[in-house]
């Protein structure tokens, strides 16, 4: 609006009006804001979630605040349709650091698989959603529906997960002990449960794997090479790393509660060109490949220096597996007796 | 004549609804933001970003609603409110906030408690299907933090090294700061009487202060009961494509 046209009410950019209410909410760094940190770190380390969270689940229970969710209108009139209420929107979050050497480079096993790295996400995934439930138990959930995961990786070795996701209640039903977990959305719910289904958890299948390339496949890729030709002894090791991150996705499922199947499964997969320091004298040492043998994937040798380690040319190779596991219970639309039977069997 | 940019399915629901657009409203602000100094080692609320953050926001969708006032609106509608970092200018942030004013066409009025038109970021389907539920849309709220995620010493790195832990001054961080987002949010709904907030979306992003320093922006459209709900039951109906596919 031009500004000739513009009345008493508009906007003064040097006055912001926020309400008292709003304002008391912008505190400076302080003491006492500190002490209520470090509070808030020590309920995280003894299995607990910060005092903020808790009061926020407190308050919009008591109708304080008003309610808030991660669902859109069309899967709240779904959610409305099979008397499944929206109680409060809950969260969990876990960076999880895996152990690397002074440089910050992950170790690698005798293997060549990073398993502190896929301990690292398996831990960061699983203590945020143990936060994340914790939230939903105590408004009293039956279910977290809509939970939206966000990995990232920072630092090379240090694992964020974070979840969002919306407390739901059944209505007549007496909660669970700990309540299921679902990444569908509210009309995917709806819509599994209208077959007699229902999603109860969200499992992880991941892998990262260090590939040490010989002379031989490195020569099948070089630009000398005018051949078509597959390089068999990557695809294998491919292959059995996504054979591998599936199988982990499965096992991950058989911590809770039932799971018939997956559905929803999202695989991504990543290459990078990477070098690899083999050592030859000792088990023990610093960085990328601490032990070996020399010996590549497609069985070739690699002589070591006078120094007593060589440089391999090697493949990265990461698989991120995620599904939503679901439990049949019934063959038609789901009656409030079928998920009671369910979630009785849980407690 | 009016302008809008409602999709033919969103104009024909929203005038299903019982609403016309009137025009599309904009609303703007040019803002330099200022500077803070950051303790290295020690989490904290960035308070001159986030009310930076706040203010321009403010602005931007002020001056839209003000627009709408002036077409005598009883709303906006698909409300999208964005942040630019200009390239002409250190610090200097572009606010914008967009939409279609609608207005009542049985000339019952959908104004806030404060007299001025309603705001969503709802489509012209989601603005129906909500209507039909018995529920009105009366405010897009808000809220922002922007924290400082401490920086860990060398001492500290030195003694992690090796090991496989939680880095809890993280989390600690990371939850402060989408608490403070969450609970200004529900703030604002609660001083406009809502009842809740659907489509909530927690954005998190670095702008263009580093990697630790992130800015939370929770965002959704506070709702209020205004009669029962006159939907009758859903069919179950699959289409024979996925969205992507």
């Amino acid at each position: 609006m031009p500004w000739f046209r513009r009345n008493a009410s508009t906007p003064n950019p040097e006055v912001v009006k926020l309400s008292q209410n709003l304002q008391s909410t912008f505190r400076q760094y302080s003491a006492e804001t500190e002490a209520q940190m470090q509070k808030d770190r020590d309920a995280l380390d003894s299995g607990h979630i910060p005092e903020a969270a808790e009061a926020r689940i407190k308050r919009t229970l008591a109708k304080e605040l008003p309610w808030m969710s991660t669902l859109d209108i069309p899967d709240l009139y779904l959610a409305d349709e099979i008397r499944m209420t929206p109680l409060v929107q809950v969260t969990g979050s876990c960076f999880y650091r895996a152990a690397s050497d002074m440089n910050g480079r992950v170790y690698l096993d005798s293997n060549y698989d990073a398993a502190n790295l896929v301990h690292a996400y398996y831990r960061a995934k699983n203590d945020a959603v143990f936060r994340l439930l914790q939230e939903a138990g105590l408004s009293g959930g039956h279910a977290v529906v809509d939970a939206k995961f966000r990995f990232a990786r920072e630092d090379r070795h240090t694992i964020e997960c974070s979840v969002i996701g919306t407390a739901v209640h059944f209505e007549g039903l007496r909660p669970p002990k700990t309540p299921l977990l679902s990444p569908l959305s509210g009309e995917e719910f709806y819509k599994l449960l209208m077959k007699g289904f229902i999603p109860v958890n969200y499992c992880l299948g991941y892998h990262w794997h260090c590939m040490p390339v010989g002379y031989r496949t490195r020569s099948i890729g070089s630009v000398w090479n005018f051949q078509n030709q597959e390089l068999t002894s990557v695809t294998k090791r491919f292959s059995d790393t996504r054979h591998y991150a599936i199988q982990q996705m499965v096992s991950d499922a058989r911590g809770g509660p039932r799971v018939d199947g997956f559905v929803g499964v999202s695989v991504e997969t990543k290459i990078e060109e990477t070098e690899l320091r083999i050592y030859g004298n000792y088990g023990g040492g610093m960085g990328f490949g601490m032990m070996g043998n020399g010996i590549t994937i497609d069985g070739t040798f690699y002589p070591f220096g006078a120094e007593g380690s060589c440089e391999v040319p090697a493949y990265n190779l990461e698989f991120f597996a995620t599904g939503a596991g679901i439990a049949r219970m019934g063959s038609g639309r789901l009656t409030r007796k079928d998920v009671s039977t369910y979630l009785s069997a849980l407690n | 004549m009016f302008t809008s940019d409602l999709t033919v399915n969103e104009f024909v629901l929203v005038d299903e609804a019982g609403f016309e657009p009137l025009g599309m409203v904009m609303g703007s602000s040019i803002y330099h933001i200022g500077y803070q100094q950051s303790a290295w080692s020690k989490n904290q609320e960035m308070t001159v970003l986030s009310q930076a953050m706040y203010n321009a926001r403010e602005l931007a969708m002020t001056r839209m609603e003000e627009e709408a006032d002036a077409l005598k609106a009883d709303g906006i509608i698909g409300v999208r409110l964005e942040v630019k970092h200009a390239e002409w200018g250190q610090h200097l942030a572009e606010f914008i906030a967009i939409g279609t004013a609608v207005r009542s066409k049985d000339g019952s009025s959908h104004r806030t408690i404060k007299n001025m038109p309603f705001t969503s970021d709802l489509s012209g389907q989601d603005f129906w299907t909500l209507m039909k539920t018995g529920y009105r849309p009366v405010s897009l709220v808000m809220g922002s933090c922007v924290y400082h995620i401490a920086h860990q010493g060398m001492m500290q790195a030195l003694r992690q090294v090796g090991q496989n832990q939680e880095m809890t001054i993280y989390t600690q961080g990371l939850y402060d700061a989408r608490e403070l987002a969450m609970e200004r949010m529900q703030l604002e709904a609660s001083e406009l009487k809502a009842e809740g907030i659907v489509g909530v979306h927690l954005h998190e992003s670095t702008h263009q202060w580093g990697s630790h320093v992130i800015e939370f922006f929770a965002v959704g459209t506070a709702v209020k009961r205004f009669q029962d709900s006159q939907l009758t039951a859903p069919s179950l109906v699959l289409p024979m494509t996925d969205p992507g596919l």
